[in-house]
């Protein structure tokens, strides 16, 4: 008995340790602990390095803290340790700071576990506004029950059903997201343009995630607008493309194209031990990686896309200008404004795409984003907020901050 | 008269080791229901201390009652499953089908107790072919369970890949009334507890978990009961389906996944023993649910950054678990 309740001691004292370590790393405000930098955010005109990403000592112009009322935005994603997830915190975390704004992330989970997740994070209290990958009825019905309002980033419901229930609510204020349908379209037309006609596509499960879903109908759609493009096989085993290509290069030694929903060193790596390197199959697909250079430069990519951050960052202006001063840039919820990947077809645009997107600047620094808000420029409007979208090209990004950051 | 005397000491001795492992094996038990109860209690008050209160405002315990609402409910027909040592893998890919069937159903303009009767029936159905795959074929249970999931989760991802389906989420918002919710959990916690505890139904099937040789040749059906049991738990997974549909609004391919996996972690660290027997409780099983819930609620109240509370969790369960856990037969999957 004595030993049983030794281990009964040692069980809570272990329990002790583990949380109080925890509590170590926790924000004991009960304000949710971000990362490293929640800190800075009470210094406004001090942006800070949080990781590759984020800039900036060299952003001279950040919008001063001290006169700005403080808001705390809450930014929900699948999960941050992916680099996409990583590239979102940093531009948030960016922003927030430049405009005295604490930001707190969550993973939302899905299904009944994201509209739980949801409801813990916003009785934690105090959130201010909400912006969200992915999004529904269900939790939209639990952010206005806690008076939260709700811009959605890369990611726009398509059931019509779906739409008319999130835009029902007076807080949400409508969506910003990537064209995923023309990124598809594009990733398949590219390989066409390269003379591909036996071709093979890697996707994400159906419903899965709605941006994967609407790439593969480009894909689809494409396919279907020229039927002497052959699929040759296609795949949705939940992210594990990489397994793929062995299977589709065995099978199919006939391939001349291969297309991917979403690129990573995993998949090239796979193509390097097929020795499928060679030039012999082109491949394109979304988003970029550290291998993606080297293969545009052997010429075996012929497309890549990416730069989504962008996307989140101009919904954090639509959220921040409600904030502000109560100004609704969308009118009609119901269209999000949408917004084209950063595509890249050479080896020198992908080291643009290096220096200009992934490195010590965001897309847009906290004086860029000032002319999306209305408490500072009076006269931006949906039109302007479209037109900022026209002009979301790599080209476009040098043009900005060509003399800002050093080569 | 040596014999006699002999015998007698014998026979004394007997008496007091025997005495001495009742003792030992009544303070094991109290110990085994208790420890499950400490760790809830404590992660309860810890709780309340680290979000100065919150963890226990109105709002908060609304929210902890709908969330571990479906997991309880499915907890209570798990039990009649984890009694006789069986387990059933299969439980979230029948939660999303039967999902989809009533969410297509509902969309399709059917009246809602047609639609809910339809998710109630495809979830027995599943849980019967499980058992019945298991006691028909005379494979493991888990394997039968392994092939409904497959098939399940096929229709699931066949249906939802053409996109996904959604419901009038304000028509039916009245399906995620609390007090409602309240109500049905009232009711299934106390018609389990009554069948799990004071029916032949739960006896019988604890029995067989203690030990099915036994039971048989003491003339219990253990075909039958061991049926009744899936369809016990199709029921109650029927039920949280149903509800976790009005909460969420729309099915998609992914509709259910995990759910089984919960509920395994709520048996282990609830207590109950994995192979079943007499020591097998409701209460364990419930302790266990809440204990998850009350986790995940708690530790996005209080504010950890996503990575962190990943690795608390894991480290909590570890350590729950390995206190918890009955090793006297173990076996995780029989």
């Amino acid at each position: 008995m004595l030993k049983k309740m030794k281990k009964c001691m040692a069980f809570l004292l272990i329990l002790c340790m583990a949380v109080t370590a925890t509590a170590c790393g926790g924000n004991t405000d009960n304000s949710a602990a971000v990362n490293e930098n929640t800190a800075s955010s009470t210094d406004a005109n001090k942006n800070t390095d949080t990781d590759t990403n984020t800039g900036s000592e060299t952003d001279e112009n950040a919008a001063s803290g001290e006169e700005l009322p403080r808001f705390k935005i809450l930014f929900a994603y699948q999960q941050y340790e992916d680099k996409l997830g990583g590239e979102f915190k940093s531009a948030i975390q960016y922003l927030c700071d430049a405009y005295n704004c604490e930001a707190v992330f969550y993973e939302s989970g899905s299904g009944d576990t994201a509209v739980g997740n949801l409801e813990s994070v916003l009785t934690a209290g105090d959130i201010d506004g909400l912006i969200s990958v992915g999004f529904d009825t269900a939790r939209m019905e639990v952010a206005s029950k806690y008076n939260v309002p709700v811009v959605l980033a890369c990611g726009f419901p398509s059931v019509e059903a779906e739409v008319s229930g999130i835009t029902s609510y007076d807080l949400f204020l409508g969506g910003v997201t990537d064209s995923d349908y023309r990124a598809g379209y594009r990733a398949m037309e590219s390989l066409y343009e390269a003379g591909c006609r036996q071709v093979t596509y890697s996707g994400l499960s159906a419903g899965f995630a709605k941006s994967h879903d609407d790439r593969t109908k480009g894909v689809m759609d494409f396919l279907e607008a020229n039927p002497d493009m052959i699929l040759l096989a296609d795949s949705y085993t939940m992210g594990k493309a990489s397994e793929d290509i062995p299977t589709f290069n065995a099978s199919f030694p006939e391939i001349e194209g291969m297309a991917f929903t979403s690129m990573s060193d995993a998949l090239y790596n796979a193509i390097e031990s097929e020795d499928l390197a060679d030039g012999s199959v082109k491949i394109a697909g979304v988003d970029i990686s550290s291998k993606t250079g080297e293969f545009f430069e052997r010429g075996i990519q012929v497309w890549g896309c990416g730069g989504q951050y962008g996307t989140a960052m101009v919904s954090w202006a639509i959220l921040y200008n409600y904030l502000i001063d109560g100004t609704r840039i969308i009118s009609d919820t119901t269209t999000p404004i949408e917004r084209d990947y950063l595509e890249i077809t050479t080896y020198e645009e992908f080291e643009d795409f290096v220096k200009y997107v992934g490195v010590s600047l965001p897309v847009y620094d906290a004086e860029e984003i000032k002319e999306l808000i209305h408490y500072f420029n009076p006269d931006i409007t949906y039109e302007g907020y479209l037109s900022h979208a026209e002009n979301y090209t790599l080209q476009d990004i040098i043009e900005r901050h060509g003399d800002k950051i050093n080569d | 008269m040596d014999n006699s005397a002999a015998i007698t000491r014998e026979s004394e001795e007997n008496q007091r080791i025997q005495q001495d492992l009742d003792r030992k094996a009544k303070s094991k038990n109290l110990l085994n229901i208790i420890i499950p109860y400490i760790g809830l209690g404590f992660l309860f008050v810890f709780f309340i201390i680290v979000t100065q209160g919150k963890f226990i405002s109105t709002i908060n315990i609304e929210n902890l009652i709908t969330q571990s609402f479906s997991l309880t409910i499915i907890a209570i027909g798990a039990s009649f499953v984890y009694a006789h040592g069986g387990t059933d893998f299969s439980i979230g890919a029948t939660c999303g089908c039967a999902q989809l069937v009533c969410g297509l159903l509902i969309v399709s303009g059917y009246p809602l107790w047609i639609a809910i009767a339809a998710c109630i029936l495809v979830t027995i159905l599943g849980a019967s072919a499980t058992a019945g795959i298991a006691l028909g074929l005379g494979v493991p249970v888990f394997i039968g369970s392994m092939c409904v999931r497959t098939t399940f989760n096929g229709i699931l991802q066949y249906v939802a890949e053409s996109g996904e389906v959604v419901i009038d989420y304000k028509q039916y918002m009245f399906m995620n009334s609390t007090y409602l919710k309240v109500i049905i959990l009232v009711v299934f916690l106390a018609v389990g507890y009554y069948l799990f505890n004071y029916t032949v139904f739960g006896k019988y099937n604890k029995a067989i978990g203690g030990n099915p040789v036994t039971a048989v040749q003491a003339g219990v059906k253990h075909k039958k009961l061991i049926f009744a049991a899936y369809v016990a738990l199709g029921l109650c997974v029927g039920v949280a389906a149903v509800f976790t549909l009005f909460r969420t609004g729309k099915v998609t391919g992914t509709t259910g996944s995990g759910v089984e996996f919960n509920m395994m972690m709520a048996i282990a660290l609830g207590g109950f023993p994995m192979r079943g027997g007499e020591r097998s409780r409701l209460s364990a099983a419930i302790v266990g649910a809440v204990t998850i819930t009350v986790l995940a609620n708690g530790l996005q109240l209080w504010g950890l950054d996503p990575a962190t509370i990943n690795c608390v969790k894991g480290v909590l369960f570890v350590l729950i678990v390995a206190l918890s856990y009955d090793r006297s037969d173990g076996k995780l999957i029989s």
